[in-house]
């Protein structure tokens, strides 16, 4: 028998994907604040003795759809979605703590027709908040089953499965808001007009939602008559003394107060819960963005300073393990230079920063699981709407500091088109975990104090911050002109974050990190060394023979064996800086160093940065090949890139990397849009090339004009140096 | 040419050959469970919703 199919759905923030993570054992990202979800996810699980596809629906308010992740939710319930089946059973998570507003979608669910359990997650807040909610009577009310459960500690689960269960094979007389007849005889009116008659409740829907998404998608299925129908049946109902402006609302809320009538009871007065007195803090005018500071502060330090304590046995640990890889290859020769300065220094010069990805992660976590992202997601507001756009678009911004791609993805639940593009075209602004590792390269080699390196750290992030806001007011003004939409945030209860939560995102993602940097990363660089060291002409050698002969005599005599020591160092640096500078990375480089020469860079550093255009952390890969390639002095792959890069000299012997380059590097690479994955989830979402075109462009230029203001500005204050 | 370039350019032929795959494969209809960029390997939602039209 095929599985039977259960879709979770509720508001947003009510611990749907808790409760999908508890039942199918999966591991899906929850994070406590609105709009986690905005993609259906799927897994299975055994309820009652009968398999059960659960379905996690993005969360919605209402099933008046108006953002795309709402229609998907109407849509998936109604089986409208192409190879997806309307579901068995729904189940409604409602916060048992707001009862009256999470009833609202509830109503409508009901309306559906398909089978409905209430599960009444967060008992224990509404315990907590002296909330009591008497689930039988409540129950009784709906005509469906109402389970009290606590999804995050796994509480009701046995009896809400057997619940759902029972549902899917029993019939239910569920209650539903009654409506004014003429209501009713409009919708039959509508029906009768199409063939086939869409459901019913979509068609209530185009009554209620003049030109809303639910309206768009039956005239894009029925044509442009229906639109017509349907402007004629609101009219007729206006005529009819039936107002559709609040009709719903009033008729569903008056439902909602008299089926809580006594299900309900709230304490006198309102306590003042700890969410109230950190609030006071957190969200006032000036002590609220004091308290942003220093989380922020806190946030870049940890990195820093938090990665230090296992900075030296993971690094030597690294080394040991390249080490041992190279051993048992041949003394010299292509394959080995291919293992030690190709494969294994790219790799190692990218895993020596797991650590720093692990704290980012786990600081990330942190901040989700507790309840402060939407916190300082309500705090960007007021600068935001400044710039056209809302607070609702920070929530994105905050996840692209993990990753750009789940970042433009949360842009679904913006509801206005021109702002959740403009949000998309910003987004990869912000520093994502991907930069990291060319941050800390840079700073740690190149800023000289602890506080320095926090606070260059902190720039850099905030590069993004400031720079985001200023392309969406420019976009907002020209390309994308429009009014900002208003800003309705829920703002949750602040939880204690869970360890094991934590723990989990930290593993998930560094697993994620080495998993790239052992496939993706592994096979740039091996590209980048064989660019690097071919061809191989023997004119080369052949040129620099009399030199080799030269030490060879030397070491013939036991007095002059230092000088020969030193003659055949020089003889093989010699060799590895001609083969270098006639190899096919060093003649491409060559040719692109006068677009890169106004950033202080040389050939190398701008080979580098090209061969970082389709994942930005290529760069530290890069560089790690292409200084092993000419090192013949250090026979490790894991050898400390910061110290390579320091060593750097001109021919005249000027050091390559000066705190000017330094520093347009890293502007460089705060504002470059290096990431195929970020422009593919673009174009994706926006449905043509056009605008990942676009962001590559703007961002490529802007990146440069910043890298090249900033090593004029440092040249200036350091004196030309 | 000695065995060790051959052996060489076998990898290099090998790594190219990974990077075409990997920019043109078909991604799978999982989400990574992190919410992640992907690069694990699980590719992100394959059944997204209607995308944004600007007129």
């Amino acid at each position: 028998m095929a599985d039977r199919t259960v879709a979770l759905i509720g508001n947003p923030n009510t611990g749907k994907t808790t409760l999908f993570n508890a039942l199918t054992g999966l591991r899906h990202h929850v994070g406590n604040y609105p709009g986690v979800t905005v993609e259906i996810r799927t897994g299975s699980t055994a309820l009652g003795g009968q398999r059960f596809t659960v379905v996690d629906v993005p969360g919605s308010y209402s099933l008046a759809p108006r953002s795309v992740d709402e229609l998907l939710a109407v849509e998936l319930l109604l089986g409208l979605r192409p190879n997806t089946k309307r579901p068995d059973v729904v189940v409604c998570v409602v916060d048992a703590s707001n009862l009256e507003r999470n009833l609202y979608l509830a109503s409508q669910v009901l309306e559906l027709g398909v089978p409905t359990v209430i599960a009444l997650n967060m008992v224990d807040v509404a315990e907590r908040r002296g909330i009591a909610v008497d689930a039988k009577k409540l129950a009784e009310r709906l005509g469906v089953p109402a389970i009290p459960i606590v999804a995050r500690d796994r509480q009701g689960l046995i009896q809400l499965g057997s619940e759902i269960s029972a549902a899917a094979s029993a019939t239910q007389t569920a209650m539903r808001p009654a409506f004014p007849g003429a209501i009713n005889e409009e919708v039959a009116r509508l029906s009768s007009q199409l063939s086939p008659p869409p459901p019913t409740y979509l068609l209530e829907r185009v009554l209620f939602d003049s030109g809303g998404q639910i309206e768009k998608l039956l005239v894009a299925k029925h044509g442009a008559d229906f639109q017509r129908h349907a402007a004629e049946s609101r009219a007729r109902l206006q005529e009819s003394g039936v107002p559709l402006a609040g009709l719903e609302a009033k008729t569903r809320y008056a439902w909602i107060g008299e089926n809580l009538n006594g299900v309900v009871v709230r304490p006198e007065t309102r306590r003042t819960s700890w969410t109230d007195r950190i609030d006071s803090v957190l969200l006032h005018r000036f002590w609220g963005v004091i308290a942003f500071v220093v989380v922020m502060s806190a946030f870049f330090a940890s990195i820093f300073f938090g990665a230090k304590l296992v900075q030296e046995p993971w690094s030597a640990a690294l080394d040991s393990v390249a080490d041992a890889i190279a051993w048992p290859l041949p003394e010299d020769g292509a394959l080995r230079s291919l293992v030690r300065d190709g494969a294994l220094a790219g790799v190692t010069a990218v895993l020596v920063f797991l650590p720093q990805i692990a704290i980012l992660f786990g600081f990330l976590a942190v901040l989700e699981d507790c309840g402060y992202m939407a916190r300082a997601a309500f705090l960007m507001d007021r600068l935001l709407s400044r710039c056209g756009l809302s607070g609702k678009s920070f929530i994105p911004m905050l996840s692209s500091f993990a990753c750009a791609v789940p970042g433009v993805m949360a842009t679904r639940t913006i509801e206005d088109p021109r702002d959740r593009l403009t949000t998309m075209l910003v987004a990869p602004l912000m520093s994502c975990s991907a930069r990291l590792p060319v941050y800390v390269l840079l700073i740690s080699a190149f800023i000289p104090s602890e506080l320095m390196q926090t606070l260059t750290m902190m720039g850099l992030y905030f590069i993004g911050l400031v720079a985001a806001p200023m392309v969406a007011w420019t976009l907002k003004r020209t390309l994308l002109r429009g009014e900002p939409s208003m800003f309705l945030l829920e703002l949750p209860s602040y939880k204690a974050p869970r360890l094991d939560a934590v723990l989990h995102r930290m593993w998930d993602r560094s697993m994620a990190f080495v998993k790239r940097a052992s496939t993706f990363i592994l096979a740039t660089s091996i590209v980048i060394w064989a660019l690097n060291y071919y061809p191989r002409p023997p004119a080369i050698e052949a040129s620099l023979e009399s030199l080799r002969l030269q030490a060879e005599r030397m070491k013939e005599d036991p007095a002059r064996a230092e000088d020969a020591e030193k003659a055949l160092k020089e003889f093989e640096v010699e060799k590895a800086r001609r083969y270098q500078e006639q190899s096919y990375l060093a003649r491409f480089g060559k040719f692109i160093e006068p677009v890169v020469r106004p950033l202080g860079w040389d050939w190398k550093i701008g080979t580098a940065a090209v061969a970082s255009f389709p994942a930005r952390e290529v760069v530290v890969a890069a560089l790690g090949a292409i200084y092993s390639v000419e090192d013949v002095e250090s026979d490790k792959g894991g050898k400390q890139l910061a110290d390579t890069l320091k060593a750097q000299r001109h021919p005249d012997g000027r050091p390559v990397y000066t705190i000017a380059v330094a520093g347009s590097l890293l502007v460089f690479f705060a504002l470059c849009c290096q990431c195929v994955s970020t422009l593919a989830v673009i174009r994706r979402e926006s449905g043509t090339w056009r605008w990942p075109i676009f962001t590559f462009v703007y961002m490529t230029l802007l990146a440069y004009v910043g890298a090249w203001i900033t090593y004029r500005i440092i040249l200036f204050f350091n004196g030309g140096a | 040419m000695d065995w060790q370039n051959v052996a060489a350019l076998a990898i290099v032929a090998a790594a190219v050959v990974y990077l075409l795959w990997d920019a043109f494969k078909k991604r799978p209809a999982e989400s990574p469970s992190c919410g992640g960029c992907g690069s694990c390997g699980k590719s992100e939602k394959a059944n997204e919703p209607t995308v944004v039209t600007i007129k």
